[in-house]
């Protein structure tokens, strides 16, 4: 596989969220304000490389069966690092992600990833090529929860009482329809669909 | 007696892990393929559940008092207890499985429980009933999604909505129809 093709197919291909449907976690709990969407998938993005950046590094000093560990270590650290730096810089930030963001360490996103045997190069450009698309994803998910749930376009009220928002779209359950339907759309663009991947 | 019943309709019912707070889908999507699979994957989560919350109990005293400094010792207590059961359940588990059920040892919604006791304000063996109640929760969503998916074989669903888009969907209208218990 070429370099520039493992940076591009997480945008659209196998985009993580909508191909793959993985790392769901984020776009069904949190995105009802597009700004978490924005903030959780650049937070994935950057555990996930600075985990592949530590495997790769790692890769001649530990056994395959020993690997798993050392995923697990570098997400956790580097998790709490970033929880520690949320807190510290963006407080009210954190409290709007509650126990979303710590979940990144066991993101089946990242996760998935991490296990993904490439070269080195590949490896990093797959990371970050993933991880815009997911960011992307959950972002526009955000725009269209906090539109349609709250009035909202990144916190600034749009609607200014001309429709009343349907504040459904801004639960859980509403994340789900909202989802569902995105990814149904990117089924008939793609001619894809009917298949689960495992 | 009456705060268990009130633990476990929490934990089964308004505050249930998957559909209300978005945790476990990667289950959802794909342990619900048959009855039986789902059935393995809520006993994983049962027993990873208890294991981890008794071990969060147990270290309680040992535990820091911010809570950003807890979550390493969240994220390796699930990690322990994922192990431990994986090394115990998987060969068991394996057998006649049409999916690999690996991941359902160590997800998101096994930390999400974790993540959330402190939050939630129970102490002691209270953790070990919130953990029982949530997990509990999880496999009731996940065997009922699996009764549906096998409905939803018998209907011919638009191409581009097959797989995970009527999944959600109907994952959704589930947690429409619990959601009249949250008011």
């Amino acid at each position: 596989m070429s370099l520039g093709r493992a940076f591009v197919k997480g945008l659209w291909s196998e985009n993580p969220v909508l191909r793959l449907a993985i790392g769901l976690v984020p776009a069904l709990g949190i995105t009802h304000l597009a700004i978490n969407g924005v903030y959780l998938g650049l937070a994935t993005t950057v555990v996930l490389l600075a985990a592949v950046l530590v495997k790769i590094l790692v890769a001649e000093l530990v056994s395959k069966d020993v690997s798993i560990f050392v995923d697990f270590a570098s997400l956790t650290i580097f998790t709490t690092l970033l929880y520690r730096l949320t807190g510290v810089y963006q407080p009210e930030l954190l409290v709007q992600l509650g126990i979303y963001l710590p979940l990144v360490a066991v993101n089946g996103f990242v996760l998935q990833r991490l296990s993904v045997d490439q070269p080195p190069t590949a490896r990093v450009l797959d990371a970050l090529g993933m991880g815009l698309g997911y960011t992307a994803v959950l972002t526009v998910v955000g725009i269209i929860r906090e539109f349609v749930g709250l009035g909202q376009f990144f916190g600034k009220a749009v609607l200014n009482g001309s429709l009343t928002p349907f504040s459904l779209a801004a639960t859980v359950p509403g994340g789900f329809v909202i989802v569902g339907l995105l990814i149904a759309l990117y089924n008939a663009l793609s001619g894809t669909g009917g298949e689960i991947n495992e | 007696m009456s705060n268990g019943l009130k633990l476990l309709a929490e934990g089964v019912i308004t505050h249930n892990l998957i559909l209300f707070q978005g945790l476990g889908i990667y289950a959802l999507l794909r342990y619900t393929k048959s009855i039986c699979t789902a059935s393995k994957a809520a006993l994983v989560m049962l027993a990873t559940t208890l294991t981890a919350c008794a071990l969060v109990w147990g270290a309680g005293p040992l535990m820091p008092v911010n809570y950003s400094m807890r979550l390493p010792f969240y994220l390796l207590i699930a990690l322990a207890s994922g192990l431990f059961w994986y090394k115990l359940l998987a060969p068991t588990i394996a057998k006649n499985a049409s999916v690999d059920l690996s991941a359902a040892f160590i997800n998101s919604a096994l930390v999400g429980v974790l993540l959330t006791v402190p939050q939630g304000l129970p102490e002691g063996p209270e953790i070990i009933s919130f953990g029982l109640a949530y997990a509990v929760g999880y496999g009731v969503v996940l065997i009922i999604m699996a009764g549906i998916r096998a409905r939803l074989e018998l209907v011919n669903v638009p191409k581009p909505f097959r797989g995970v888009p009527i999944l959600l969907i109907s994952a959704a209208l589930l947690a429409l129809a619990l959601m009249g218990y949250r008011l």
